[in-house]
């Protein structure tokens, strides 16, 4: 009884004499959900992996802050992407499950100003969306290819249909442009592009799907193909919609009498001759019905080597890297 | 006036601190508040550094207080720290009418301290400092691994947590039992 008392005593001296000194006990558990989500938005991938595997508590916490990227690339062999803090480049390791889960989680938990899949992971990426994904996934702009048409829209379907800009590669796959326009996502994006488009003659489908649509002034659609006779087919298809015509653009009539389709074969200076000599590059554009000839843009170098640039440029990889 | 006031930085000032005025003198007087927090220092503090903080300017924005009002009426922030509202404080005087840098290095390492300030300037809606405070946090753990961020924030495992779980259970089994056991003892 004795000693309880004295300890007691001695407890409450120490509690009055530290009573001016601030005891700080709080910890990452004390903090409140909304709290941890907003630190959890600071933290760069790595941290991020290493807290959810603390605990499930944590774990679902982690899963529920989407993370910004402004561009992950998955090649052959690597993932490579860029966010707000960090610059981050994987090898591919040895374990294909942990490779397939940090594919996975990237994609779950990823909004993406850019995307790209590049030559060498379609297989992966097919496992990788056998993967349970209860969400569309958003990205503003996204690259596929080039890659077998039912992994293309495979990808397609796992994405948001608001993309911005969508780039495809059709391997020369005769049937890709038809089951492409069936999907939203090409159909609401204001720039697409196809390259290797297996039958050129298709590109009046893109033009009457816009018709359909009455799509916004300035959604444009680029390609490239090696075939060279469907320009000569537009003014058949739209005989009753041309407004005017020349070697290289024709002009025609939508539904919607405030917008028109230019429909431009891209002329080639000298220096690219050798290019176009073995592609063509197509590019429809819906503008304004006002638009005045004079105020076509006539830059179309610029765009095609942004397109191809490996066509362009000697030493560049068309996996986006220059080699040494 | 709480006769605990005093000054900040040490027991003896009566008065309550000032803060440091910004450099530009403003041309129409200044109007001041007063806060305090848990060790019931008051510090003075102007209208403009207390912008910063949301709650504070939704309280003052419509109360219209004479200086002496103001005095005589400090915001009492009993669930604040007093040193961490002195750092509060300091951190809305030295921002007051300023652009918010990108990075503040001032903050407390001190990972205890750190989440005190937290959930303060959580408290007080201090919106750019609190988004200072969580990338700090979100540095405390760059480069560790789960065990080693598991050590620093101190989270239970899963187990730990189950076996709390259990025990939490267990003990408001034992608890309803026995106000049960009261309850039919009232009775008979």
């Amino acid at each position: 009884m004795a000693s309880n008392i004295k300890n007691l005593v001695e407890k409450t001296e120490k509690t009055a004499e530290s009573s001016n000194d601030p005891i700080y006990e709080t910890n990452w558990c004390d903090m409140p959900a909304d709290i941890k989500l907003e630190c959890i938005g600071k933290m760069e991938l790595k941290e991020r992996l290493s807290l959810r595997c603390t605990a499930k508590t944590e774990k679902s916490l982690v899963d529920s802050k989407k993370m910004h990227f402004i561009e992950c690339t998955f090649g052959k062999n690597y993932i490579g992407f860029s966010s707000k803090n960090e610059y981050f480049f994987a090898e591919k390791f040895e374990d294909q499950e942990a490779w397939l889960n940090l594919m996975q989680y990237i994609l779950k938990f990823g909004v993406f100003d850019k995307i790209n899949f590049r030559r060498g992971v379609e297989e992966l990426v097919n496992i990788c969306f056998l993967g349970n994904f209860s969400q569309l996934i958003p990205a503003k702009n996204i690259e596929i290819g080039p890659f077998n048409m039912t992994t293309v829209i495979n990808i397609l379907q796992k994405f948001k249909d608001d993309a911005e800009s969508i780039s495809l590669d059709s391997l020369i796959q005769t049937e890709f442009l038809d089951a492409i326009l069936q999907y939203s996502h090409v159909q609401n994006a204001s720039y697409c592009q196809i390259k290797s488009l297996g039958r050129s003659e298709d590109i009046q489908k893109i033009a009457q799907m816009w018709i359909d649509n009455d799509s916004k002034i300035g959604t444009t659609f680029q390609i490239t193909s090696d075939k060279n006779y469907s320009f000569e087919l537009i003014p058949t298809h739209f005989a009753d919609r041309i407004v005017s015509q020349t070697e290289k653009r024709i002009r025609i009539r939508t539904n919607n009498p405030a917008k028109h389709i230019l429909v431009e074969l891209e002329h080639q200076s000298e220096e690219v001759v050798v290019v176009i000599l073995v592609c063509r590059f197509y590019r429809l554009m819906v503008i304004s019905a006002d638009m005045k000839e004079s105020e076509y843009d006539d830059n179309n170098e610029e765009r095609m080597r942004k397109m191809v640039p490996e066509w362009f440029d000697w030493g560049y990889d068309s996996d986006g890297e220059y080699e040494d | 006036m709480s006769s605990t006031e005093q000054g900040t930085s040490s027991a003896a000032p009566a008065e309550p601190t000032t803060a440091p005025e910004s450099a530009a003198a403003p041309e129409v007087p200044e109007s001041f508040y007063y806060v305090h927090g848990k060790d019931k220092v008051v510090h003075k503090v102007s209208a403009g550094a207390l912008q910063h903080s949301a709650l504070i300017h939704g309280m003052i924005s419509n109360l219209g207080y004479t200086e002496e009002q103001a005095k005589a009426n400090p915001f009492p922030f009993e669930n604040i720290d007093g040193d961490i509202l002195q750092m509060v404080v300091d951190w809305c005087n030295q921002h007051k009418g300023k652009p918010t840098p990108p990075e503040d290095t001032n903050l407390p390492k001190q990972k205890e301290k750190l989440f005190d300030l937290v959930l303060a300037v959580n408290y007080l809606e201090i919106k750019e400092l609190l988004t200072y405070c969580c990338k700090q946090v979100a540095m405390m753990v760059k480069g560790k691994s789960p065990e080693e961020i598991r050590e620093i924030w101190m989270i239970p495992t899963d187990a730990e947590d189950e076996a709390a779980e259990k025990e939490a259970k267990k003990r408001a089994g034992k608890e309803a039992a026995g106000e049960t056991a009261a309850a039919a003892g009232d009775a008979k």
